[in-house]
This record gives C-alpha cells, sequence and structure tokens, in this order.
C-alpha cells in the first residue's frame, strides 16, 4: 500500500522499517536526537515535514511534523519535491545531498552529522523502502 | 620518428592556431610562473625549531598527526599525476598539459617543503605511517592510486572524471585545501611556528590554482559528456565523501580535548562551502558550451 510522503501513515511506516533494520540499530548506538525532514512549498504542494526522534538505535517517535517539533528538531533538513524523490528512490547519496547543497541542513551543523555517516545512509534506506506516493502523484 | 609519424604530426605552436591564452589552464599556468616560484628551501624554520621545544608531548603529538597526513598525501598526489599528464598530452591539449607541468612541480615542492619540517623541526625519523587510519588508507593507499593509475589503460572521459573526481575533488578540495585553511588559521591564532605559516600560504594559493583547473578539468568533461558523466561524478563523489570526511573525524577522535583549540565544525564548514560552490559550477556545465565554461570558470 502506497503512503503519501511525510504524512503520520508515512512516518509510522518509516519507523516499522527502522525498527526491523539491524544495519541501522548498529550503526545509531550513539544517536541521540531528532530529525526534520521538509519538503517545501511550489506550485504542486504546500509545505509538509516528518519529525522522527532517534535514541541509540531506535526510532522513539515519527509523526507528519508540527509547529513545535519543526521547533525542537535538532537537525531540520528541507528541500524540494525533485530532490526528495531522489533521495527515497535511493538515487542521491545523503551526505553528497548536503555537502553539495541538494539538501539545506538548516539546523544542527554537518560536524556533529559526521560521525553518524553510516547511521544516516541506513535512514535513508529504510525511507526508501516505504512504499511512496508524491503530492504531484496523488490521484 | 617512423615515416608516417612524420605526416601525420602537427605541431600547434608552428600553425597559425599558436597558444590560446584565454584558456583557463594558460591562465593558470601564467599564474603559476609568477606567484608558484616559491623555494621550499627559503623557509625560514628557525623560529619553528624554537617554539617546537616549547610545546606539550600531545600538541607535538598533533601537529606530527596532521604533518604525517600532509606529507603521504603530497607525496601520493605527486607520484599519481603523471597519468592524467599523458592523457592529456595525448589528446594534444596543449595549453592544459603545460599547466600541469607546473602543477606537478609544485607538488614535489609541497612533498620537500614537509619532509623538511619534519627533519629540521620536528627531528622525527620514526615511522609516521602509524597516524594514517582506515579512512586515509582507503583514499591515499587504493582510490587515488588506482583511480589515476587506470588512465593508463583507459583514458575515456568516464576514466578522467572518475580521476579528477578522487584527486581534485576529494584529496585537493575536501583534504588539502581544508587541512591547510585550517592548519594556517590554527597555527596563526596560537602565534606559532610562522615558518609553516608562511610555508602554508604558498600551499594554499598551489591548491588554489590546482582546484581551479579540477573544476575546469571536470566542467570540460560535463560539457562534452552530459548527463551520463555528471551521473558518474555524483556517483563518484558520493562514494568518497564518507572515507574523505572520516579522515577529518578520526583526526578530532584521536585528542581529547583537542590541542591548538582545533574545532571540527571549522573543518567542515569550510569544506562544505568550498564543496557547494565548486560541484554547482561543474553541474551547470551540463548546460554550457565549452566557450562558457571558459569564460566562467575562475582562474584563482
Amino acid at each position: 500500500m502506497s503512503h503519501e510522503v511525510f504524512t503520520d501513515t508515512w512516518a509510522e511506516v518509516w519507523a516499522e522499517e527502522l525498527a526491523a533494520s539491524t544495519p541501522y540499530r548498529e550503526a545509531a548506538t550513539k544517536w541521540e536526537g531528532s530529525l526534520a525532514l521538509v519538503l517545501t512549498a511550489d506550485t504542486v504542494t504546500s509545505e509538509r515535514a516528518v519529525f522522527i526522534d532517534l535514541w541509540h538505535g531506535q526510532c522513539r517517535m515519527a509523526r507528519s511534523a508540527s509547529r513545535e517539533d519543526l521547533e525542537q528538531a535538532d537537525f531540520l533538513i528541507r528541500s524540494d519535491l525533485a530532490t526528495w524523490k531522489r533521495v527515497l528512490d535511493n538515487d542521491l547519496d545523503p551526505m553528497f545531498g548536503l555537502m553539495s547543497g541538494k539538501l539545506q541542513l538548516t539546523r544542527g551543523s554537518l560536524a556533529k552529522l559526521t560521525p553518524y555517516l553510516t547511521a544516516s545512509r541506513e535512514l535513508v534506506k529504510a525511507a526508501a523502502r516505504v512504499d511512496s506516493i508524491f503530492p504531484d502523484e496523488t490521484p | 620518428m617512423t615515416a608516417s609519424d612524420e605526416t601525420t604530426r602537427e605541431y600547434q605552436t608552428t600553425s597559425p592556431r599558436g597558444l590560446d591564452y584565454t584558456l583557463p589552464p594558460m591562465r593558470l599556468w601564467r599564474k603559476a610562473k609568477k606567484i608558484g616560484i616559491w623555494n621550499p628551501e627559503d623557509i625560514d624554520f628557525s623560529q619553528d625549531i624554537e617554539d617546537w621545544r616549547k610545546l606539550s608531548d600531545v600538541e607535538r603529538d598533533s601537529l606530527l598527526h596532521l604533518t604525517s597526513l600532509f606529507q603521504a598525501g603530497e607525496e601520493s598526489v605527486t607520484l599519481d599525476l603523471l597519468p592524467l599528464i599523458q592523457v592529456i598530452a595525448a589528446e594534444g591539449r596543449l595549453e592544459e598539459e603545460m599547466f600541469l607541468t607546473a602543477f606537478l612541480w609544485e607538488e614535489a615542492k609541497h612533498v620537500e617543503l614537509f619532509r623538511r619540517f619534519l627533519d629540521e623541526v620536528a627531528n622525527d625519523h620514526s615511522d609516521l605511517a602509524r597516524f594514517h587510519g582506515p579512512n586515509y588508507r582507503t583514499i591515499f593507499y587504493q582510490e587515488l592510486p588506482r583511480a589515476m593509475s587506470r588512465l593508463t589503460t583507459d583514458s575515456s572521459p568516464a576514466a578522467q572524471a572518475r580521476a579528477s573526481v578522487t584527486y581534485n575533488m576529494i584529496v585537493e578540495g575536501v583534504l588539502a585545501e581544508t587541512g591547510y585553511f585550517s592548519y594556517h588559521a590554527t597555527l596563526a591564532r596560537n602565534g606559532i611556528l610562522p615558518g609553516m605559516q608562511q610555508a602554508v600560504s604558498h600551499l594554499k594559493s598551489d591548491e588554489a590554482r590546482h582546484l581551479a583547473y579540477g573544476v575546469f578539468l571536470l566542467s570540460r568533461l560535463v560539457a562534452e559528456g552530459g548527463d551520463d558523466l555528471w551521473r558518474q561524478i555524483e556517483e563518484r563523489m558520493a562514494a568518497l565523501l564518507g572515507p574523505a570526511i572520516g579522515v577529518i573525524t578520526d583526526f578530532f577522535d584521536a585528542y581529547d580535548p583537542m590541542p591548538f583549540g582545533l574545532e571540527l565544525e571549522e573543518f567542515t564548514e569550510f569544506a562544505t562551502r568550498q564543496f557547494q560552490s565548486r560541484i554547482q559550477r561543474i553541474e551547470r556545465a551540463r548546460h554550457q558550451t565549452l566557450e562558457e565554461i571558459c569564460q566562467h570558470v575562475d582562474a584563482t
């Protein structure tokens, strides 16, 4: 079943994928902090975001982000629809995305993310396993 | 020379074509002749020797560690550049080859400079490979030599792009330029090793020209090779960014607290800023002509 990206149900399935991912758990044993991914508005879609709270390899919370979630997330990454599609198709490496500016880290620093490079990649791989549908693909 | 060679070879500089001084590599060549002529033997290390004696053990260890990364890195880029020069020469790109001769000469001077520092300032003759961790070995013992030596059997645009991404964008861009920027800032902030500060200023200037050539080369390859080549460049960068960033974090993980007030943030912010600006210029080449690239590549 397809889930529209960054909705509550999409976030729940992402959390299930993370819980089932041994590589993620092993890579994220020291990760403490929350992450919000923001899909910026364009002519097709309004802005939407997903919030995920991560703690030592466990996903403690995953949901469509509220305003409070966006204010308190340790890391905030923003990008447009085309870029998120590439990320969730496993077509754009997250570290390359951040270094090249295709993914904009608007809160948190790359220095704090770099120790979790493998965990970040596993996070993205888990998200890519969610059967996703994008705003411009909804019937 | 065979009879066949005599009939097929043409000399550019005795033809109406002459030399194209507007090409970015030619502008870089002219700059190299003016500001790249410093002599490693002229660097005065006398105060550095005094300063070194006053450093704590952990401060000396961290500087030896950094120097070992720079030293082997410079040796590697000196040893590994030749196949690219041969490919460029075989394609008849005389202006590029002329700059690459300065490029290689400058890398050799960097090797001499760091060895002088180890011999005369640190007075260290131990095996410094102990500082080369797994990420460093991935880049400098495997990926760089392999990507460059592959050019001896495969001179395709894809192989050239793979070599240039590894050499220019990752080794020189993410690692050397970032390392020298932070190293120089640290020495200046702490008011130590004035000879090395002067030398690193020269290194930064040299590396800026090398990187400008790398951006030009990759932009030219992308303009000629289109989206397929760009995708290969992107994939190669994605594959190497992990170990490259790992080289930086491995160094910081080795010290707690970190001597001299060195901060990981300073390294990563500078590396990201520089990487972003270059990668965006190379990506733009997908929609540019060679003439447009020649106008836009900054001959630093």
